[in-house]
This record gives structure tokens, C-alpha cells and sequence, in this order.
């Protein structure tokens, strides 16, 4: 019997998240922008999200085909489980030059506390990859350097959240390609 | 020989059951003196039903200048049809893909070596060229139109260095999605400059990496940005790469600093054609001052013609909702790589990874 549980179990897999966009019925009264209470999340690379600060440090994770990447996303105040649109990107405020970005369907799933956050974490595919090493648009160090961290949402074509901190992206310490990487010596 | 045998038995297999009335025969380029540059043919090979084949050619830029570098202002790409794409790049740290570990291989008018990825799963694995500057790409392969000829703009060339290593990466697909119908081969003539072109050719090379377009979310979009190094810079050519899944391929103008989609009137590749995708060359694109470029895959989601096993056995996530994800094979996986080739080029060539 508990072989055919498991069995069953292991056919289901994880269950697909829902796909409809998330309804944001504030948002427009509040002026699109702003209509969404959200706080920035990142991945720290083991599945867990951590919320985000101004000068909090935020992990360089190496992507698949190379280089290094933020994996960035927002929870917002919902009960739904639902998508919302969400352009993710990383700004050099001295010269205004965006580095990296990253426009994707941000999932998110209700947490059972009026809050709604990225649906499987732990996936790459889970939340905006904003690509930031290598890059043409800096010749400073990435790594261990702040940095604006930008995340819009929108839902249904209407913008409803603008997240911006001062960030601080930072290699993992026994990613020696990341320091070489994102580093100073990069450029 | 055997080649040569297969090239035979190939056309008069075409001859014989195609139609008369519009015989095609496989791409011949005429080899290229020193003095003019130089060429260079990958071997003919078999590619059985439902085969997936990917192998990695390594050979050195030939000194053909006298110990000067080589300014290339014009390249021939062929393929037979059949092929999913011809790379070629820059070849720069060795990470599990080392020529020295290939087999010695004629191509032409180089010597190199080859890795097959049938025997080595490293010529599969992008991240083992992950900072090798593209150098030229086709995925023109179609039955009536195998070659691809570009001349670059008059005062631009790509600049190689005697003894530089390059990797050309063929790619042939026989099965649902893809057919060859003969083998696989692709050739590549690179042609001197002779009227003293001085601008040097960049390459950008643009990917999304994770990828997800699953049954239950069947019409997803992935965009992302690419910025270039400070500086004016025009557009001369461009393609993407997508498969079977793909629907449309866009790329715009950015002014890099907006975070939205740049406006249409600002698009200047546009794409809905993933088995022979748009290759636009003699383009004269520029850029905004410290811009780049933005680029945008749309995807359908269809059943696997095998079913969903295969596709299901490569998500790392495990959601059993037949979601095809980031990789190289034609049939199970999938791609949205962006291609372009600019001047000037300033502080090497460009990747957005």
C-alpha cells in the first residue's frame, strides 16, 4: 500500500502552478505604479528566498552556459496563486547604464499569510536571471561594488510595483570564476 | 573516399526519386588561394533516422599575410540541408572541450582536430565556450538555398591573428523536427580583405538560459538586454535561434538605460521561421550612444512527436508537465540565442549570458 502511495506520488511529481495573471484590483485606483504592496526577494541558491534591503548583499549565481547571474523576485501582498509580469535589472547609478535585465513570467504562490511569494524557488526558471558578469556596460568590479536593483511588476499590461534598492552583488566564496569574473580584474 | 561515395550515392538517390523539373544538387564552393584567403570543408557524414549530431572542429587561422593579421571583409557559409546551426568562435579558455584531446582531421586548407559530441558529451556543453567570441554563424541549410554569401561594408573586416584557434560547431538533426536528407557537411571560404579595411567586425552573442515552455503554460515570452561598451555602433547583420517551439524572434534598438521594450519602429529583426531562421545581412542598424540591443522569443508549446518521457526526464524541476527547458537537442529542448555582428568593434567582442 505504501509502495503504491509513494508510486503515485512519484508519478505525480510536483504539481504544475496555476497560470492565470494575478488580479490586482488596487492597482489602478492607486495609480499603476504603486498598486501592489511588494518587497524584493533573492534566491540564495539552496531553494531559500531571502528578503531584500538597501545595502544587503546579494548572491552571483553561475548560470548554466556561463557567466553569472542575480536571481531576483518580489512577494507581494496577495492571496492568490498566480502570475504576474516582472522585468528584473541591475543600474550602474554613476552612469545610468542599465547592466544586466531580464523580463519574465515571476509565479507566484499564496503562502497562507495574505502574502504571496516566487513559485520553486530553487528553479532558475522561477524568477527573473538578470545576466550582470560578463558585461560591456561597466568597466567597475561587480563583485562586492552597490548597484541599483530594479524590479517592475505588471499584471494584465498595467504596471502595479517598482522595487529599487542599493544592492551589493557578491560572489560565493569558493567561486573562484565569479571573482575572476565579476572582479576587478574582469575588464 | 567514403565520403565521396556517400556524396554519390546521396544525388543520384535525389536524382532518382526527386523531380526532374527543379533538380538540386549539394553546395560546391570553390577552394580559395592563399593569396586570397583561405577555406575550410568539414567531412561528409552520415546522419541515421532519429539522430541528433553535434561535432566540434578545431583548427588555426592559416598565415596567409606574412606574419600580419588576416582582414576578412567577405565569407561563403554552406550547409547541406539537414543542419540546425554552424558556429564558429573564438576559441579561448579550455574548460572541458580541449582541441589537443580531438581526432586529426582534413579540412581543407587546414589541418585541426575534431571532437564528435557522439563520443564526447563536452561538445554538447555550452558552458565549455562560454568566452569564445562568436566569429560567424549560418542556419541556412534549406534544399534550394544552402549557401550563405555576406559581404561586410566597405571599411569593415574581421581581424584574425596567424595561429589563432577557432572552433566551427556543426549541427545536424534527422528526425520530427528536422530532416537530412542526404549527410551532413558544411564548408566555409573567408575571403582577404585587399582594399585596406581598417574597421574592425564585433560580435554579439545574447542568451536566455532557463527557459521554461510547459503544457500547462503553453505561450510564455522571455526578453532580455544587451548592452554594448560605450561608443556608436551599427548593426550589419543579425539572426536568432530558437527551435521548433518558437513562434517569433525580435530584436530591437536599445538606448541602454529604459527598461522597457524599446518602441517597434526601433525592431530591426523579426523572425516567426525557427527551422530556417532569418539571416539579415547588408544591415545599417545604429545604436544608440551606450545602447544595445533587446531581444524577445515567443514560444508555442506542442506534444512531443515521441511523447513526453524525454522532456520530462530532462526538467530539473520534476513537474511532469511535459515543459521543454534550456538545451541543445532539437526535439526535447529548447533555445533563444541572439546573433549579431556590429562595427566598431571596442573592447572585444560582447556576450550577455
Amino acid at each position: 500500500m505504501l509502495l503504491r502511495i509513494s508510486t503515485l506520488l512519484v508519478i505525480a511529481g510536483c504539481p504544475s502552478p496555476s497560470h492565470n495573471q494575478c488580479a490586482i484590483p488596487d492597482a489602478g485606483a492607486l495609480g499603476g505604479t504603486n498598486g501592489l504592496e511588494a518587497e524584493l526577494v533573492a534566491s540564495d541558491g539552496n531553494g531559500n528566498l531571502v528578503t531584500l534591503h538597501d545595502g544587503d548583499h546579494v548572491p552571483l549565481m553561475r548560470a548554466p552556459q556561463g557567466g553569472h547571474i542575480l536571481l531576483v523576485g518580489a512577494r507581494v501582498h496577495s492571496d492568490d496563486t498566480c502570475d504576474l509580469d516582472a522585468t528584473g535589472s541591475l543600474r550602474d547609478t554613476a552612469s545610468n547604464r542599465v547592466i544586466g535585465l531580464d523580463e519574465r513570467t515571476l509565479n507566484v504562490a499564496a503562502t497562507g499569510d495574505g502574502w504571496a511569494a516566487p513559485h520553486q524557488p530553487v528553479d532558475l526558471n522561477a524568477m527573473p536571471n538578470i545576466a550582470v558578469c560578463p558585461t560591456s556596460a561597466t568597466t567597475a568590479a561587480i563583485d562586492g561594488n552597490p548597484y541599483q536593483l530594479e524590479l517592475a511588476i505588471s499584471t494584465s499590461g498595467s504596471q502595479v510595483a517598482d522595487l529599487k534598492i542599493m544592492a551589493i552583488p557578491t560572489c560565493a566564496t569558493d567561486d573562484t570564476y565569479c571573482a575572476q569574473e565579476c572582479g576587478a580584474t574582469a575588464h | 573516399m567514403r565520403a565521396f561515395i556517400l556524396t554519390i550515392a546521396a544525388s543520384l538517390a535525389l536524382f532518382a526519386c526527386g523531380d526532374n523539373l527543379n533538380p538540386v544538387e549539394p553546395w560546391i564552393l570553390d577552394t580559395v588561394e592563399p593569396q586570397d584567403g583561405f577555406w575550410i570543408r568539414t567531412p561528409e557524414f552520415p546522419v541515421a533516422s532519429s539522430a541528433e549530431i553535434q561535432d566540434c572542429y578545431f583548427f588555426q587561422v592559416p598565415d596567409v599575410a606574412n606574419g600580419a593579421d588576416l582582414w576578412v571583409d567577405h565569407t561563403t557559409l554552406a550547409l547541406n540541408p539537414g543542419s540546425h546551426h554552424m558556429n564558429v568562435f573564438r576559441v579561448k579558455t579550455i574548460v572541458n572541450l580541449d582541441p589537443a584531446t580531438g581526432s586529426p582531421v582534413d579540412m581543407g586548407s587546414v589541418h585541426g582536430t575534431v571532437i564528435h559530441g557522439a563520443d564526447n558529451i563536452q561538445c554538447w556543453k555550452s558552458a565549455n565556450w562560454a568566452d569564445w567570441p562568436l566569429v560567424a554563424n549560418s542556419q541556412q541549410s534549406a534544399l534550394d538555398n544552402q549557401t550563405l554569401d555576406w559581404q561586410l561594408p566597405q571599411g569593415v573586416a574581421a581581424r584574425f591573428h596567424p595561429g589563432e584557434m577557432l572552433m566551427l560547431q556543426i549541427h545536424y538533426v534527422n528526425a520530427t523536427d528536422q530532416v537530412t536528407p542526404w549527410v551532413g557537411r558544411g564548408g566555409i571560404n573567408f575571403y582577404r580583405s585587399k582594399d585596406g579595411d581598417s574597421i574592425e567586425l564585433g560580435t554579439l552573442f545574447a542568451t536566455q538560459q532557463n527557459i521554461r515552455v510547459c503544457e500547462s503554460n503553453p505561450t510564455p515570452h522571455y526578453s532580455g538586454a544587451c548592452a554594448l561598451p560605450p561608443g556608436t555602433h551599427t548593426v550589419v547583420g543579425a539572426n536568432g535561434h530558437f527551435h521548433s517551439r518558437g513562434t517569433r524572434f525580435q530584436m530591437w534598438a536599445w538606448d541602454g538605460v529604459s527598461t522597457t521594450k524599446p518602441d517597434d519602429s526601433q525592431r530591426f529583426y523579426d523572425n516567426t521561421n525557427w527551422n530556417e531562421p532569418l539571416m539579415e545581412t547588408g544591415m545599417d542598424v545604429q545604436l544608440p550612444q551606450t545602447g544595445g540591443v533587446w531581444w524577445q522569443c515567443d514560444y508555442q508549446w506542442s506534444p512531443p512527436e515521441a511523447g513526453c518521457d524525454a522532456v520530462n526526464a530532462a526538467d530539473k524541476q520534476g513537474a511532469n508537465d511535459c515543459c521543454y527547458t534550456f538545451g541543445p537537442k532539437v526535439e526535447t529542448s529548447e533555445h533563444c540565442n541572439a546573433f549579431v555582428y556590429y562595427y566598431p568593434k571596442i573592447d572585444g567582442d560582447v556576450s550577455c549570458f
